[in-house]
């Protein structure tokens, strides 16, 4: 119990000369649901995806932690190979190569090894049931032609799938109708456990109803300006976030 | 290191770059004259309307002027081309006559075990000279043909009198001119009304004296409501010559008859690959082509299809994937020639390690041909900056009842794909193999199995050494 | 007509099959006796304001169009020599450095018995940081020979707007080339409209040379009887994250013949550049003529083309509906036709103008 998964420490990273997280610290232990809430804006994707080293940003100070380990020099594979998982806002579409395909490629690429055919296409056909998929999603072009709903959905079988320690989930819940959010939500709740940990990135709490976080934190102007339990959530939808801006002004 | 992985990729060409000795029976004079062709009529044995027409070929060719368009054609020097080379050999029957080491390469090539796992018919030629022909028992019973050019000639002289450059005429274009004058080997294939053929025919084409021009001729009538798959593959080893081919395709798909033609070509990186290749389709008639350029120095390969009855359809699905030193000036046209005639055309290129890729089409619709349609569309991807990326299509419209789509897109693998595809755990190598091989799967699709994994192996080959 | 006294002129930047004959524009050889033009074209003759300025083209402003292509051939070498050698009438606008104009300058050619032979050499200068619209118009009641060069500058920051409209009468002779070339930050946006003249020949070439220069080219036409039209439209670019666009939407009458020629080259060294070309052909006579060839070249990978054309008859569906609101065929698709070449025309600044566009439009339904 508790061991350390990720840190972040002092995390300073820039675009385009533009500095977007000014010194973000997090720690995130086994068995933790960490939820981040913030406006638009404020650097919540960006922290997304340089945790998982999106070359469009530049690390300027400060580093990030997984299991003992520095991923500042890892690439992107890499690190998502020592076990973390990012579940886009916009999943990229990738025409010609199919969901099915695509997933035995990442697997067999986490293993080191082939996948065996038969238990892996079972295993997909479960994940897509309680997902509430039809089959014929697997021969499908990745992303190619999906919904949105579609998108966020084959993202979490991704993770499933792929089972990482670590899942981020960007804004998976936006775009989703009230029944699809549910659906996701549960798919989430399957895969927690106390050997892995979920960090959620969300504007709204309905896919919190049923997870449980242990802590949330307000993001914003690339700081995390407050962290507290559950409870911070209905604080937020009730103030919004006028109140912890000014006190980033303040401060 | 650029040095190394050029040799392992032409290492791991090995299969196709087998150089046999060049032992042959009988091999023309270098360059074009009128002995030359005298010469080859006889050796043929060929009826005299035949030898006239290869004559009058050869006085058009001397008069037409080169390409205006396209790639340079400089390097290529007719007086150095050897028009005919004969193999040691004669046609045969039975694989197991065929000479050693021909028979070698056409093994490690892998076609006799292509005959038998999933053909019903096969012919392979040799330098200017088919080597081996068979078809399957119960598609002769049915009244199939299928037969080299030379034995057609002698045996269904009628048909081939009626049939041959009447759809590409020699006075097309300079290098139809030149086949007119010399042609020799190739396919015939007569698909009697009503006959399904189920599985496809298919017909090597192999290359192997250096300095040789291969001019082979292939014919194909599907008669009434008759269907028919045709595969045609070619290879050709590495020389430092200069080697040509110029090729014709003649294929009528008569009333209600369906024709697929399919082919990958892998010519050597000394090919001037200027084939031509033609179909015209009569009422309710279906041609499906399916083309994947790989090799050569030079393409030049417009397939065309004449729409020419009521309800006439063409499909064309094309690949083109141009390495160093490659100029793949490739494309289709399509003529539609009558009322509610349909074609889609659907191009895709990769240009890499400075190779040229360049999608040329046209698509004319006739005054008649009213509630006629077309989709086109073009994609082509760039993997560097020493490489280019063209497409010069032309539309020609004549009447107003028609619906005409075009689209095209030039573009480069996107850096948000590859990040996207790199935190699911993929290498950024694999990544970008993986996103090329999805761009070509709609053609890939589209090729029998062993093909789809021979065209994956190629780009596969083309990959290794640029990415990385 | 023999091709004996068929001119070729017009080049495509790269050749393709010569039976489409799109690999050139022709044009019939024609006795032009060269004489003055007197009309005048312009409100204030010779102003300089704090603007800049708007003057008749002098001949030390014509030697000094330095910043032009030495490759640049226009339509043809003779064709470009007559404008540039030989030119009967001609502006020169400047906008001042840092200067925004609002009032557009407008530039007036018509065609009249006495002045039915118009050579004009336009030369617009866009200084850094400025903005300046400038509307040309061609007009004629009369038949007409009109051979037309506009050489455009846009300086660095420079926004230039050029709005041109052709009504020549249906027997005139239209030749016209406009070359612009842009440094860092510059953008020009053309709005052309192409109603008139017998034999229309348009050439546009547009070198995107400065970092981040854009160009955009909104172009309709309507072209009926047996007139033809032929556009050849180039855009060149050389710099990074330069931008192109071409939208040219029309409809083809009776026997009209049209050729629409679009080339988008993302020369190596163009990186992040953005190219796009969109044509759109209604066809309303089956004795029409349309021929496109959208071309893309592309010799850099960080690069984004794409090009699209379509045509086909009037959409059956909106046919339809207009007619189930009790319009004639005809009255719907007239409104068809307009409705879409109206956002074209809607760019021009300009009410007076756009009305006698639209009135020439209902005029050319009419005269079915």
């Amino acid at each position: 119990m508790n061991e350390k998964l990720l840190e972040i420490n002092n995390l300073h990273v820039n675009t385009e000369d533009k500095e977007i997280l000014k010194g973000v610290n997090l720690t995130v232990n086994k068995g933790e649901v960490h939820v981040i809430m913030g406006s638009n804006g404020a650097g919540k994707s960006t922290l997304a995806q340089v945790i998982l080293g999106h070359p469009k940003y530049q690390v300027t100070e400060g580093d990030m932690i997984f299991q003992g380990e520095s991923l500042k020099e890892l690439k992107t594979d890499e690190r998502a190979r020592k076990g973390i998982f990012l579940s886009f806002q916009t999943p990229e579409e990738v025409p010609g190569v199919t969901v099915e395909g695509f997933l035995r490629s990442a697997r067999s690429a986490a293993l080191g090894r082939p996948v065996m055919l038969h238990s892996f296409r079972k295993e997909l056909k479960e994940k897509l049931e309680l997902l509430d998929i039809s089959d014929e999603y697997a021969s499908r072009y990745l992303n190619v032609g999906f919904s949105g709903g579609e998108k966020k959905k084959n993202e979490i079988i991704q993770m499933m799938m792929l089972n990482p320690k670590l899942a981020i989930l960007d804004e998976t819940d936006s775009g989703l109708d009230v029944d699809a959010v549910k659906i996701v939500s549960e798919g989430v709740k399957q895969f927690k456990n106390e050997e892995n940990a979920v960090i959620i990135i969300t504007h709204n709490s309905k896919i919190l109803q049923s997870l449980e976080p242990d802590y949330v934190h307000i993001l914003l102007d690339g700081q995390i300006v407050r962290t507290s339990d559950a409870s911070l959530i209905e604080e937020v939808n009730q103030k919004g976030f006028a109140e912890y801006k000014e006190a980033v002004i303040h401060a | 290191m650029e040095n190394i992985k050029d040799t392992i990729k032409e290492l791991e060409r090995g299969v196709y770059d087998i150089i046999n000795e060049d032992r042959y029976r009988y091999k023309s004079q270098k360059g074009l004259t009128k002995e030359i062709i005298l010469d080859i009529s006889h050796k043929k044995n060929e009826p005299e309307w035949m030898t006239n027409f290869r004559l009058k070929s050869l006085e058009t060719y001397q008069n037409i002027e080169m390409p205006t368009w396209g790639p340079s054609l400089e390097e290529l020097d007719m007086d150095n081309i050897v028009t005919y080379v004969q193999p040691d050999t004669k046609l045969n029957g039975n694989w197991e006559e065929v000479p050693e080491e021909i028979k070698d390469t056409f093994d490690k090539l892998g076609i006799p075990k292509a005959e038998r796992e999933s053909l019903a018919g096969v012919g392979a030629q040799y330098d200017s000279e088919v080597v081996y022909h068979s078809i399957r028992e119960d598609l002769v019973k049915q009244g199939v043909i299928y037969t080299d050019m030379e034995s057609a000639l002698r045996d269904y002289e009628d048909i081939i009198k009626e049939y041959f450059m009447t759809l590409v005429p020699p006075n097309d274009h300079k290098f139809v001119a030149l086949h007119g004058a010399v042609w020799s080997g190739g396919s015939f294939v007569y698909v009697p009304e009503g006959v399904e053929v189920e599985i496809p025919l298919q017909s090597y084409f192999r290359l192997n004296s250096p300095g040789a021009g291969q001019f082979e001729h292939t014919l194909i009538i599907v008669d009434k409501n008759a269907k028919l798959h045709f595969i045609e593959g070619c290879s050709a080893p590495k020389y430092n010559v200069t080697n040509l081919h110029a090729g014709c395709v003649e294929l009528f798909v008569k009333e209600g008859a369906y024709l697929r033609y399919s082919t990958i070509e892998n010519w050597s990186r000394n090919m001037l690959n200027l084939n031509t290749k033609r179909a015209v389709v009569e009422k309710k008639g279906t041609i499906e082509w399916v083309s994947g350029s790989f090799g050569s120095k030079i393409s030049m390969l417009y397939p065309m299809s004449i729409l020419k009855g009521e309800g006439a359809r063409s499909e064309f699905t094309g690949i083109t994937f141009a390495g160093k030193g490659q100029i793949l000036d490739t494309g289709t046209k399509v003529v539609h020639a009558a009322p509610y005639t349909y074609s889609t055309i659907n191009t895709k290129s990769i240009s890499k390690s400075g190779g040229e890729a360049i999608y040329r089409g046209s698509v004319r619709v006739a005054k008649n041909a009213h509630h006629s349609k077309s989709t086109i569309s073009c994609e082509s991807l760039m993997l560097d900056d020493l490489s280019r990326a063209d497409t010069i299509p032309v539309l020609d419209i004549m009447n107003d009842e028609v619906e005409i789509g075009h689209e095209a897109k030039i573009g480069k693998i996107s850096d948000d794909t590859i990040f996207y595809l790199m935190t699911r755990g993929i290498s950024e190598e694999e990544a970008k193999a993986m996103i090329v091989r999805g761009f070509a799967e709609p053609i890939a699709k589209e090729l029998p199995l062993e093909y789809a994994v021979e065209m994956n192996n190629l780009i596969k080959l083309e990959l290794e050494g640029s990415i990385g | 007509m023999s091709e004996n006294n068929r001119k070729i002129i017009s080049p495509i930047p790269v050749r393709t099959w010569r039976g489409l004959g799109v690999n050139h524009a022709f044009l019939e050889e024609q006795d032009i006796k060269l004489k003055p033009y007197h009309r005048q074209i312009f409100e204030k003759r010779n102003s300089i304001d704090e603007f800049g300025i708007v003057t008749e083209l002098t001949e030390k402003q014509n030697q000094e169009a330095h910043f032009i292509d030495k490759q640049y051939k226009g339509l043809d070498q003779n064709i470009l020599e007559q404008c540039i050698k030989e030119y009967n009438t001609g502006v020169y606008i400047e906008a001042q450095e840092g200067t925004s104009r609002q009032e557009p300058i407008i530039l007036h050619y018509t065609l009249d018995k006495e002045n039915n032979t118009l050579i004009d050499n336009n030369l617009i200068i866009a200084k850094e940081n400025s903005e300046i619209t400038v509307i040309i118009q061609y007009d004629s009641k009369v038949k007409g020979y009109h051979n037309g060069l506009t050489r455009i500058f846009g300086k660095k920051g420079s926004r230039i707007k050029l709005v041109k409209v052709q009504t020549l009468s249906d027997d005139s002779t239209h030749l016209d080339a406009v070359y612009t070339k842009l440094e860092d930050n510059a953008e020009i946006e053309y709005t052309l409209i192409e109603l008139g003249a017998k034999n229309g020949i348009i050439h546009n070439q547009s070198d995107l040379i400065g970092t981040n220069s854009r160009t955009n080219l909104k172009m309709a036409y309507i072209t009926d009887k047996d007139r033809k039209i032929d556009m050849n439209y180039i855009m060149n670019h050389v710099g990074r994250e330069t931008n192109s666009q071409i939208d040219v939407k029309g409809a083809l009458l009776d026997e009209a013949d049209k050729i629409f020629r679009g080339t988008i080259d993302l020369r190596k060294g163009a990186v992040k550049a953005k190219g796009k070309e969109e044509e759109y052909t209604i066809l309303l006579s089956d004795k029409v003529r349309n021929r496109s060839v959208p071309i893309l070249l592309c010799t850099e990978h960080e690069v984004e083309g794409q090009h699209a054309a379509s045509t086909g008859k009037v959409d059956e569906n909106k046919l339809f509906y207009l007619m189930s609101r009790g319009l004639s065929e005809y009255e719907a698709k007239k409104l068809i036709v307009e409705a879409s070449l109206n956002p074209i025309i809607d760019q021009i600044p300009d009410e007076l103008i756009r009305e006698e566009i639209n009135d020439y439009v209902r005029r050319k339904f009419i005269n079915e």
